[in-house]
């Protein structure tokens, strides 16, 4: 199966070139908006320019790893009705679809590895880059991550039970979830309050928190501490997701008989 | 043009009337509009709260800057983001037959054929923006900028229009590539910032090559009396020549169409 969907992401390599492109330029916009908020030789909220650009690079990589959309497919297999397939199999729809995203993100990091050294490249000693140690714990963490995502998106996905075209509602996510999780700025810069607030959230571990090992700014202790409370919140929300999914899967069954 | 009018205005109704089947998703993507502007407008006011200046714009022309880029971006997203988005579509799928026969430019109706209501929402919310912004600067602007500025706005859709029709046509040469389209929002991401923050090769490419910057950067700093009225005859002769390039390119991608019938 994760054989399958790796050749069919393989015949859609003519379009890598343009995906990497459409990737860099955020980056070219952030590097010339950060290089001129933060002066030479200046800092910001214990940011000096080097150190923005570093963050926003962890970021970007961070999301491309934990980034996944099951909520598209849920969305459209529940309309279409070709959910129904996914039961008859012997596992169930989200170890399947978590498992097909795996196979696919391997097959994507690939392809992404060669995009995201030209682009440090280009940066150069603009950005400040992590020690192989932390590189490594950075890309462990990612994987905790990666499933806290995919099981938000997964339940988000869900409200198609009892919803014909929820996509408003993804896109919706979208915005609260790059807002919440240090996407779009690095939480030093909200206020005190509110950053005790984001620090509580499970939105943390998919770009801040990375983002931070990325920088070399944690500790071992904080990491390990990080990722404990990041395996909490999954349980946590495998739950939630366990409890919605079944009540959807009754009223599923009860319109499709 | 009369003929033309008024067909724009037969598939706006239609577009209107398959929206209203979903009435929620209608209600939702007002909110969802909402939460993104929100999120673009935290991350501006959590700039400006350590900062005094960015590329010597202040929090209320940012603002207004910001409001002028989501007036424009409403606009050609309502106009153009569906019928852009379905070229490739309708190149893989051989579809591009059915335009060809019809007795009216193959590039009006591919242009023109589906409309976004609830994407003008984000008309008034860009409305707002210019307003609050120019409240916190608290200068007069002179009526002569306002009418420029409107000016500017025309033809910032015009270029828009123009430069993403052009991206889309590379669907003619690799119609496997379905979010072509997308480049272009990328690329018009550019023109959310001051045009003071690149560097010169970035400057000159952006506002003379490939000029998003004239889709909101420049229109905001002319109205706001940073760049002379003369940037308003470039928008204009931008405008113009780039739609005439538009029409150029499409009708020469048009040779590479393999029809799907023949």
């Amino acid at each position: 199966m994760q054989r399958l969907m790796l050749m069919d992401a393989f015949e859609y390599r003519a379009s890598y070139w343009f995906w990497v492109f459409i990737q860099t330029l955020p980056i070219i916009g952030i590097y010339f908006l950060w290089s001129a908020i933060i002066p030479a030789g200046g800092s910001l909220k214990g940011y000096n320019y080097q150190a923005i650009l570093t963050y926003y690079i962890g970021v970007t990589i961070a999301v491309r790893i934990i980034q996944s959309t099951p909520e598209w497919d849920l969305n459209w297999s529940i309309n279409e009705g070709y959910f129904t397939y996914y039961l008859y199999r012997p596992i169930s729809p989200y170890l399947e679809m978590l498992s097909v995203r795996i196979a696919m993100k391997i097959f994507n990091l690939m392809l992404f590895i060669p995009a995201i050294s030209l682009i440090i490249y280009l940066l150069g000693s603009n950005i400040a880059l992590p020690s192989l140690a932390n590189l490594l714990l950075f890309f462990g963490f990612c994987l905790i991550s990666f499933v806290i995502m995919f099981t938000i998106s997964f339940t988000v996905g869900l409200i198609a039970f009892w919803w014909e075209n929820a996509a408003a509602i993804f896109y919706f996510k979208n915005a609260i979830v790059a807002l919440l999780s240090g996407y779009t700025i690095p939480f030093e810069f909200f206020p005190a309050k509110f950053q005790n607030f984001l620090n509580i959230l499970p939105f943390k571990y998919v770009a801040y928190f990375p983002a931070k090992i990325f920088q070399g700014q944690l500790s071992l202790g904080e990491i390990g501490k990080g990722a404990l409370l990041a395996l909490l919140w999954m349980l946590i929300l495998l739950t939630i997701m366990r409890f919605i999914y079944l009540k959807g899967l009754r009223r599923y069954s009860a319109v499709g008989g | 043009m009369k003929r033309h009018l008024k067909l724009i205005l037969l598939f706006m109704k239609l577009s209107l009337m398959k929206e209203m089947i979903y009435k929620k998703t209608f209600v939702w993507s007002f909110i969802t509009i909402t939460a993104w502007w929100l999120v673009q407008l935290t991350m501006v006011n959590l700039i400006y709260y350590n900062v005094k200046a960015i590329a010597g714009w202040n929090f209320g022309e940012m603002l207004v800057l910001l409001g002028t880029f989501n007036i424009v971006d409403s606009l050609i997203f309502a106009f153009f983001v569906n019928n852009m988005g379905k070229i490739a579509d309708y190149i893989r799928k051989g579809d591009l037959d059915f335009f060809l026969i019809k007795p009216i430019s193959s590039q009006f109706y591919v242009t023109f054929k589906l409309f976004s209501f609830n994407e003008l929402y984000e008309v008034f919310l860009g409305m707002f923006l210019v307003f609050f912004g120019l409240g916190k600067i608290s200068y007069n602007i002179p009526l002569i900028n306002w009418s420029v500025f409107i000016i500017m706005i025309f033809s910032a859709i015009a270029i828009s229009y123009a430069l993403w029709l052009i991206t889309s046509c590379f669907a003619f040469i690799s119609p496997r590539i379905s979010e072509i389209h997308e480049a272009f929002i990328s690329i018009s991401q550019f023109s959310k910032y001051p045009v003071g923050i690149y560097n010169k090769f970035f400057n000159r490419l952006l506002v003379w090559f490939f000029p998003v910057l004239f889709m909101a950067a420049i229109p905001a700093g002319v109205l706001l009396g940073k760049y002379s009225f003369i940037y308003a005859a470039f928008s204009i002769i931008l405008a113009v020549m780039f739609i005439l390039i538009s029409t150029k390119i499409w009708n020469f991608s048009l040779k590479y169409y393999q029809s799907a019938s023949s």
